[in-house]
């Protein structure tokens, strides 16, 4: 998998590089816009890492380009700008993640990876998560290569789970995806259901309850 | 600052009311000169006149006697007519040319020139106005001195008295209005000052000239100005902010990226052990950089536009970013969110849960809890983070809100920011910080309540 960093601090860009290289990850780093412009158009890639604040102008301006171009490549922008604001504009121009210097590396691994995940699971339908995989159109589910019996409502809340894999999904958000089916749900339909998962998926996989708050799919890529 | 009570300080009261009572008294005491003057004059006028004709018909009453002197020798009906005069007997001393006393009372005084009336001191007798004419009666020629004791206008001073104690009273009372006067006068300038006393240190907006005395629009103007080049620091001190948070946030980023690089590279374990340990100091570094950069927003934040925010999504984004942590902490991190939403500012609330969070985090005791909350109670909205750590004694709680204080003996590594920037924010939000014990009286449990 190929990934593109637009990074002008050479301290910054090659740690993503030797971090996310560690990861397993093939990267090219660009320092201008316009080498990022060359880079595109000459490669393909799974995702950029986006800088903002970069020598011949604002990372926005490029996202902002890309996007007008229907170009739908997972982009992460890492800046050192934290306002709201920055947070919002960077999000409605088309960001798919926003991280704020100075990150753990790690966290941009694990970002990076949810990213061309989820691009993937659009394009092939499909979402492997270590041992368990997803076939979202047949709405199936494997641990090991062994299919798992699920209930509709069982997959939803899986299904919810899987996509934001390794982040909290909100009670409110799973008992909505369930909802569709049952008009009628008590508040604790939703530990109902993720019990089940959990005796039905086994131990290896793991549904953390974080309290009073929802649910997180551990992720174990 | 003392107050100055020089020329250029002390109360513009008490200056007003000393410049316009000062001529004012004066004024009155001038009125009161002429108030004496006029009674007292013609009294004397009358007086002098009266002595004047007492000693003519003393003159008309002096006869030749025998020894070749000379004698007043007064007529029974002018003797009863002088008896009646009111005040005390009028005195005479009659002396011949060689100043010999002839007749009467020779304490009085020889008087050097006629037709004038004098006041002296007579030894013995007391003040005296006093005249004197010359005459000859058949061989003698004479001088008599006439006197009046000037006790005797004891109905003057009675009147004059009054009189000046209802000037006084006059000078009181208008001393008094004036004093009432300038209050009511100065109300303007007494308004102003509790407008600006109510001021928020970040309101910067401009005072209303409108309505204001033109005396005192100058000043206000003066202070819009004022107020405007503040406003207009503030603002760049924004801009530096965002520049600086540029400026530490990226090299950091590469600190932290290159060390982590390094400690997975390193082989040998001594290099990952003093890796990790440069690495936590970079983190600290990370945080405490980023903290001063919170309280500066904190600072700058006024003029800004408040918009509704949602705590429970908020407290639950900070929550969900903190479960790894708290995992690795045996931490039982959990939430207990009602709906609700307080006017503020977004980035803001975030920089005051974080820190809470972050706090909690620290001081929770192993495989221990935090839990965070949010809701509205019959005060109002209010949000709080539990931990059931070590708690802050109750004599610390209200010095912990101070910049890079922190409590004696404590573990961990803050920088004394955190609280700082709670406190900072609550106040920029009009909230109020409540710093007390969790429940069942353990561990810390702080509180932000939001008035309506």
């Amino acid at each position: 998998m190929r990934i593109l960093i637009v990074e002008d601090d050479d301290l910054v860009a090659d740690g993503l590089n030797r971090g996310l290289g560690a990861a397993g990850f093939s990267v090219d780093r660009v320092a201008t816009l316009a080498a990022a412009r060359g880079a595109m158009a000459a490669g393909t890639f799974d995702l950029v890492v986006l800088d903002l604040g970069l020598p011949d102008g604002d990372g926005l301006q490029f996202l902002g380009q890309l996007r007008r171009g229907s170009n739908v490549i997972p982009i992460l922008v890492l800046t050192a700008r934290d306002g709201l604001a920055d947070r919002i504009d960077a999000l409605d121009i088309g960001a798919d993640d926003y991280l704020v210097k100075p990150f753990a590396l790690p966290e941009v691994v694990a970002r990076v990876r949810a990213l061309i995940r989820r691009s993937r699971s659009v394009a092939s339908a499909r979402l492997d998560l270590g041992e368990l995989s997803l076939d979202l159109a047949a709405s199936t589910a494997s641990v090991m290569g062994c299919a798992v019996d699920l209930t509709r409502r069982e997959w939803s809340v899986l299904e919810c789970l899987a996509l934001e894999a390794g982040r909290v999904v909100r009670k409110d958000r799973l008992l909505e995806a369930i909802a569709r089916f049952d008009q009628d749900l008590s508040p604790n339909a939703v530990e109902v259901y993720v019990s089940r998962l959990r005796s039905k998926l086994g131990p290896k996989i793991v549904i953390r309850t974080v309290r009073g708050l929802g649910y997180r799919l551990e992720d174990a890529t | 600052m003392p107050p100055d009570r020089s020329e250029t300080g002390g109360s513009l009261a008490g200056r007003l009311l000393a410049l316009l009572s000062v001529p004012l008294g004066a004024l009155l005491l001038i009125a009161l000169l002429f108030h004496y003057l006029g009674i007292v004059g013609p009294e004397r006028e009358a007086a002098d006149q009266s002595l004047t004709d007492l000693a003519l018909v003393y003159a008309s009453s002096v006869r030749e006697n025998e020894l070749g002197g000379a004698a007043v020798r007064l007529s029974p009906t002018t003797a009863a007519g002088l008896s009646r005069r009111a005040g005390s007997a009028p005195r005479y001393c009659l002396r011949d040319a060689s100043g010999r006393t002839l007749d009467g009372d020779d304490r009085l005084p020889a008087l050097g020139s006629t037709n004038q009336v004098a006041t002296l001191m007579v030894p013995s007798l007391g003040t005296f106005r006093l005249t004197a004419i010359d005459g000859h009666s058949g061989g003698v020629s004479w001088r008599l001195v006439v006197g009046q004791d000037m006790q005797s206008n004891r109905s003057t001073g009675g009147r004059l008295t009054a009189t000046l104690v209802l000037d006084v009273l006059q000078l009181c009372a208008a001393l008094a209005l004036l004093w009432l006067g300038v209050r009511r006068g100065l109300r303007p300038l007494t308004q102003l000052r509790d407008t600006l006393v109510r001021r928020s240190a970040r309101d910067l907006e401009p005072l209303d000239v409108d309505g204001l005395p033109v005396e005192l629009k100058p000043l206000v103007a003066a202070l819009n100005g004022l107020f405007d080049r503040l406003a207009s620091t503030a603002a760049s001190q924004r801009k530096f902010v965002a520049d600086a948070a540029h400026q530490l946030r990226t090299p950091l980023a590469g600190i932290r990226a290159q060390l982590e690089v390094l400690a997975s590279e390193s082989e040998p374990a001594e290099f990952r052990a003093r890796i990790g340990s440069v690495q936590a100091g970079v983190e600290r570094l990370s945080h405490t950089a980023h903290q001063l950069l919170a309280l500066a927003q904190a600072d700058a934040a006024h003029g800004r536009h408040a918009a509704d925010v949602h705590l429970e999504k908020l407290l639950g984004d900070a929550v969900a970013s903190e479960v790894d942590r708290a995992l690795a902490a045996g931490i039982d991190l959990g939430a207990e969110l009602q709906p609700v939403s307080v006017r503020g500012y977004d980035w803001h609330l975030r920089e005051l849960v974080a820190n809470l969070l972050d706090n909690a985090l620290c001081y929770a005791r192993q495989g221990g809890a935090v839990t965070v909350r949010c809701g509205r109670d019959g005060t109002g909205a209010y949000l709080e983070v539990e931990d059931d750590g070590p708690g802050i004694p109750p004599e610390h709680r209200p010095r912990v809100v101070e910049r890079f204080h922190r409590v004696p003996g404590a573990p961990g590594t803050g920088s004394g920011l955190g609280l700082a920037i709670v406190a900072d924010v609550v106040s920029l939000h009009g909230g109020r910080l409540e710093i007390g014990e969790g429940r069942g009286g353990v561990g810390t449990r702080v509180r932000v309540r939001f008035t309506a």
